[in-house]
């Protein structure tokens, strides 16, 4: 039986044209363009935003590719940290979810 | 004990490269983060001005310093005491609550910093005697004149005294001079979020904050001006 999309199965994406970014040491100055905010993002949170920029991806692959990016285990960065983050991103307006839906089967 | 010690903070060794020190910030910071704290913080500045002044301040809380949390949630801050081997004592106790340069009532430290305190049935180990040696520094916690703990052996009534002492009080220590930016903890409600031996600092600054930016308190004069700042935004 085929499923509707979960929440957990959302796949991310984000447009690199949303904002003007600048960089100092470990933290990221994004000014968001449509909102006329800026914020300061941390290195797990830009490396998300990154991310995005490439392509759609889950949490969960959000979580592997972090992981990797950054040397990080699991335990150091669970998943619950990426949907967490993800969450914060989503607020900003920094992500949205794209058209690319992943179904689960249940 | 054990859990006191680790809540003790260790300055990085020298010979930690900088990619090392960094992926060990970094970890703390995700430590962090799984504890609640934000990975973003909104700064509803404008593009011309996103490095906000009012945000960039910093804090430095000197080497020594000494946070004192009873199960009551009252605390003492010194930085007049030597913690010696660390471990918590009696007279250690009545040393940094004698010494302390500012002390809080019961009710101001939040449960997650406090100790858990002791259960019921040990209370009966209570002792009145809460006589220390004055101006010394020594370690004086193997004193055994509590008559409650008669026909104990020695090394059962220390470790029966610390025990006790472990579950009614909590210490937070800065070993080495900590500098952290405080803007980048506070949520856009105005709160800060962090945990540990910072966190505990900041819930104390905060309550000094509320007195103004000239009420003494190590940093209040940054905790004023970032909580001014998301106050007006």
């Amino acid at each position: 039986m085929l499923a509707g999309p979960s929440q957990q199965d959302t796949m991310w994406c984000a447009d690199k044209a949303c904002c003007v970014i600048e960089a100092h040491e470990e933290a990221w100055y994004v000014y968001h363009t449509l909102s006329g905010e800026t914020h300061l993002l941390n290195f797990l949170s830009y490396e998300v935003l990154k991310l995005l920029f490439d392509m759609p991806l889950d949490a969960e692959a959000i979580g592997e590719h972090v992981r990797i990016g950054l040397g990080f285990d699991l335990e150091d960065c669970p998943l619950s940290l990426i949907r967490q983050t993800i969450q914060e991103l989503d607020v900003a307006g920094f992500i949205r979810p794209s058209e690319k839906i992943k179904f689960s089967n249940a | 004990m054990a859990d006191d010690m680790q809540k003790i903070g260790k300055p990085v060794s020298d010979k930690v490269s900088d990619s090392q020190r960094r992926q060990l910030e970094r970890r703390r910071v995700l430590q962090l983060g799984i504890a609640g704290m934000p990975m973003m913080l909104s700064m509803r500045a404008s593009a011309q001005s996103f490095a906000h002044s009012a945000l960039d301040c910093t804090i430095t809380i000197p080497a020594g310093l000494i946070i004192l949390v009873n199960d009551e949630g009252a605390a003492w801050v010194t930085d007049r005491v030597n913690l010696g081997n660390g471990r918590l004592t009696q007279g250690r106790i009545n040393r940094i609550q004698r010494r302390a340069q500012y002390s809080f009532s019961d009710g101001t430290v939040p449960d997650q910093f406090r100790p858990p305190g002791c259960p019921v049935d040990e209370d009966e180990l209570d002792d009145d005697d809460d006589r220390d040696d004055d101006d010394d520094d020594r370690d004086d916690d193997d004193r055994d004149d509590d008559a409650n703990l008669d026909g104990l052996s020695p090394r059962e009534r220390r470790r029966r005294r610390e025990e006790r002492l472990a579950c009614q009080y909590a210490l937070f220590a800065f070993s080495g001079n900590t500098t952290f930016e405080p803007g980048r903890f506070v949520t856009p409600s105005g709160e800060f979020n962090v945990s540990g031996a910072t966190g505990l600092y900041l819930v104390l600054a905060a309550r000094f904050a509320d007195q103004g930016a000239n009420s003494g308190f190590p940093g209040v004069s940054c905790l004023v001006s970032i909580l001014d700042y998301v106050n007006q935004s």
